[in-house]
């Protein structure tokens, strides 16, 4: 560079001009409202139990026949109900424990469609006395599953929508249940070896990662790249030959990267997963360690340059961990170790860093392949409303370590933390 | 309040510390984005879009590096995304252009600022963008291609086309300084 470089440089470095007058105003109308973006960020956190939610009020909405109880409101602690020889049930109600028990006999003829479930209690369990006090095991389920209202005539009809169904006890699991460790994003899931399932489930994950380059004079920063996840897996699992299982799945995965400090590039993806297929091997967790084999996952879909994004990911985990299994109740804490490489491609037609259709090896703005080295730790567990259905939840958080090369260096520090929900039919 | 104050101010999203931050940059920002847009209305839409991005990234900021080289470095890749979004590419050439004899430096210590700005302001986009990243910001060759998509090859020679443009633009105001000197 010459003195007429270094004339024009010193001429202009410094020099000001007077922006207009409305320029502040612009600028202002187009800074996010501080309410307004917690209101979002928490609604992308509601959204997997609103689906939940919503999974389970169908579930158990569906007429297949199963014994069902109608949902009243209550105010009620306490509860002894009878049926009596002329058809009538009679409840009584301990309105609170310092309350005299109110005693209200109502025909069944009379309650319309809140007697309903009675009767199929009765129909469906042969061990209900019909003509005694009801005091099983069951009465505590009712009771813990219903709310009663002191007026149930009024109430009972207009409130049948959540309806829980009871398990005879000879139906209910009396082996223990196992946890399978292919499911792509790990919940605690309670699959019998040999039998068939079906999972939803829905996952959250916001991940941060900081990365510096030593590209110019001063440091220069490359911040950051943040994502949040909505994933919806179904998948299917089952034996074709021993102790050998595939699943497949798809999911919508929305991915935001903000690299706001060098390129301030926005890339939004809505992929489609593709968790492990046919590859894993079900890996019963009967051991305190458990080495499992690599799993490879895709993920691919379109990209906010109007390409596509597809990236690649085989990880190698070495798992430790505790695991309770109980009938109803299942629980593990699973810290982990993995080794996870990653390589993507992304096309673009037009892209911040290419002009015109390219396809480029890149990984997060990085050309080739990344590798990561992970530690995570997971804890989660399980409810099994019945022998077939379950739901499933875990937290998630980990820590990664990826070594990069890039113009002098770079390095990420990922962290990642996660929810995920899941219900589960077996088949 | 002071800059760390304000840009901490920033970070809560304080309007009155946003506000002030504007104010202390906006000048020096405006002839940043001057430089790098085709013309006045698009260096204000740069210059906007750039304190939103600050404005929205200022909490990742970690002070390793001056803020003021931070809120620069946005600007321009804000103005050089703003070129490549609404415009054209360049044309990818490793023709050899002959560096003319250069101007005479006095030259340009003679003009005024405004007078310099218009001259750079002349140039046809593509070679203003790489003018002002190699003389003006002291970016390298291979990184201007890395920015712009195009190779390092390509920055050079469209640079000594820039160049050689300038002294051209240049040459008549000096002949005219000659012309006065020698009759004088």
């Amino acid at each position: 560079m010459d003195n007429f470089e270094n004339s024009i440089r010193h001429k202009l470095d410094d020099a000001e001009l007077t922006p207009p007058n409305d320029m502040w105003s612009r600028v202002e109308a187009q800074l996010p409202q501080d309410r307004k973006r917690r209101g979002l960020m928490w609604m992308m956190w509601l959204l997997p139990f609103c689906i939940i939610g919503g999974g389970i009020v169908l579930y158990y909405n569906s007429d297949d026949g199963k014994v069902k109880l109608a949902q009243t409101i209550v105010t009620a602690n306490n509860i002894n109900t009878k049926s009596t020889n002329n058809g009538n049930i009679t409840a009584e109600l301990n309105l609170n424990s310092s309350k005299a028990p109110v005693s209200t006999q109502i025909p069944i003829s009379n309650m319309g469609h809140s007697a309903q479930p009675f009767q199929n209690i009765m129909a469906h369990n042969p061990n209900i006395p019909h003509t005694s006090s009801i005091d099983l095991d069951y009465l505590d389920h009712i009771k813990s599953m219903m709310h009663f209202s002191s007026n149930i005539k009024q109430e009972a009809p207009s409130k049948l929508k959540v309806k829980p169904y009871l398990v005879p006890p000879d139906k209910l699991p009396n082996n223990k249940n196992e946890p399978i460790s292919n499911s792509y994003d790990k919940p605690c899931r309670f699959v019998f070896e040999s039998v068939n399932n079906i999972y939803l489930s829905s996952r959250v994950l916001k991940a941060n990662s900081v990365a510096t380059t030593d590209q110019k004079d001063y440091v220069k920063l490359r911040n950051s790249i943040e994502y949040g996840n909505v994933n919806f897996s179904g998948g299917v699992a089952f034996k074709y030959c021993v102790k050998k299982n595939f699943m497949v799945g798809t999911g919508i995965r929305f991915t935001n990267y903000s690299e706001d400090l060098i390129y301030n590039k926005r890339d939004v993806t809505v992929a489609f997963e593709a968790p492990p297929i046919g590859i894993d091997e079900l890996v019963k967790k009967k051991y305190p360690y458990t080495f499992t084999k690599q799993t490879d996952s895709i993920y691919a879909g379109p990209n906010y340059y109007g390409g596509t994004n597809y990236y690649f990911f085989r990880e190698v985990p070495l798992t430790f961990g505790y695991y309770h299994y109980g009938e109803k109740h299942n629980f593990y804490v699973e810290p982990a170790i993995s080794y996870c490489r990653i390589s993507a491609i992304k096309t673009s037609l037009l892209d911040l860093d290419h002009v015109g259709f390219t396809t480029v090896n890149q990984i997060d703005g990085y050309e080739g392949v990344s590798h990561i080295f992970n530690s995570s730790i997971r804890v989660g567990g399980g409810y099994n409303f019945t022998k077939s259905v379950s739901f499933n939840y875990g937290l998630y958080a980990s820590k990664a370590i990826t070594p990069l090369v890039n113009y002098g260096y770079a390095k990420q520090l990922p962290y990642t933390c996660g929810i995920t929900l899941g219900i589960e039919k077996r088949l | 309040m002071n800059e760390a104050e304000m840009i901490e101010g920033c970070k809560r999203g304080d309007r009155v510390a946003q506000h002030k931050l504007y104010k202390l940059y906006a000048g020096k920002m405006f002839a940043v984005c001057f430089r790098y847009a085709s013309d006045r209305m698009d260096a204000e839409d740069i210059l906007q879009e750039g304190f939103v991005k600050i404005f929205n990234g200022v909490a990742k900021y970690l002070p390793i590096g001056p803020f003021g080289a931070w809120v620069k470095t946005i600007m321009i890749n804000t103005a050089i995304q703003h070129y490549r979004r609404n415009k054209r590419s360049i044309i990818d050439s490793v023709e050899y252009v002959p560096d003319n004899s250069p101007a005479e430096p006095g030259i340009i210590d003679s003009m005024s600022v405004a007078e310099v700005m218009d001259l750079v302001k002349k140039l046809p986009d593509g070679y203003k963008q790489i003018f002002n990243l190699y003389a003006i910001e002291g970016y390298k060759h291979y990184e201007i291609g890395e920015m712009l998509g195009i190779s390092e090859g390509t920055s050079k020679s469209q640079y000594a086309r820039a160049k050689k443009s300038l002294q051209e633009m240049i040459e008549p105001k000096q002949r005219m300084i000659e012309q006065k000197q020698s009759n004088g």
